[in-house]
């Protein structure tokens, strides 16, 4: 299946987010609010650490 | 006769005041609740389940969804699933976290035919993939438990 890296790694901070909202807050507000704060900061540190690791990958 | 004297006894006042002032601290008990451990064998087995059986249809959704989007979405990738005859602590790990898809687990034959690659990085991001599901489903399984153990709301 073609599909990009970086498609993956959204895929994946999207369903754990919703996950992880689901599991810690109770009122719908509040997880949605959860959730889109935590895929965005699964999104920019996963664009952060890929970028420290940038000068090791050649 | 030579009878000999009664032993004095010693009364010591006791301050029931101050004992009975001090608060008594809760003592917490984990009982045990098959109802939340059949709850969440059914989360388990079918994610999402065990928030339906309770009446949390959203939550339920939402962990089938998730479940359900980490496995399918890693067998696709190619993902390694670990067989449950793991020979070595990782592997044994790695069959932990995968078989904690419940159902899913045994649907990687279905999506993965050809078998896993993860000699691409694609495939080795299928690997975790298909782990983070089982470690979802499992916390979604210790959620519906204390849900029916009446610990949570």
């Amino acid at each position: 299946m073609p599909i990009h890296h970086f498609a993956a790694m959204c895929l994946f901070a999207l369903l754990v987010a919703m996950a992880m909202a689901a599991l810690g807050q109770r009122s719908g507000f509040q997880r949605l609010r959860y959730a889109i704060w935590s895929f965005a900061l699964f999104i920019l540190i996963g664009v952060g650490i890929a970028w420290a690791m940038y000068p090791f990958s050649r | 006769m030579n009878e000999s004297p009664a032993p004095e006894t010693i009364i010591v006042p006791v301050p029931t005041e101050t004992v009975a002032a001090k608060p008594r601290p809760r003592m917490l008990r984990a009982s045990f609740s098959f109802a939340g451990l059949g709850v969440a064998i059914l989360a388990w087995a079918l994610p999402g389940l065990g928030h339906l059986v309770l009446g949390r249809w959203r939550r339920a959704l939402t962990f089938f969804v998730s479940v359900g989007g980490l496995a399918i979405g890693g067998y696709l990738m190619r993902g390694n699933v670990f067989p449950e005859h793991a020979t070595d602590a990782f592997g044994r790990l790695g069959f932990f976290a995968d078989a904690g898809t419940g159902i899913f687990y045994y649907l990687s034959r279905f999506f993965e035919k050809a078998g896993p690659d993860v000699s691409r990085a694609l495939g080795d991001d299928g690997t975790r993939f298909v782990a983070a599901a089982g470690i979802v489903n499992l916390l979604s399984a210790f959620d519906a438990y204390e849900i029916a153990a009446g610990r949570r709301r």
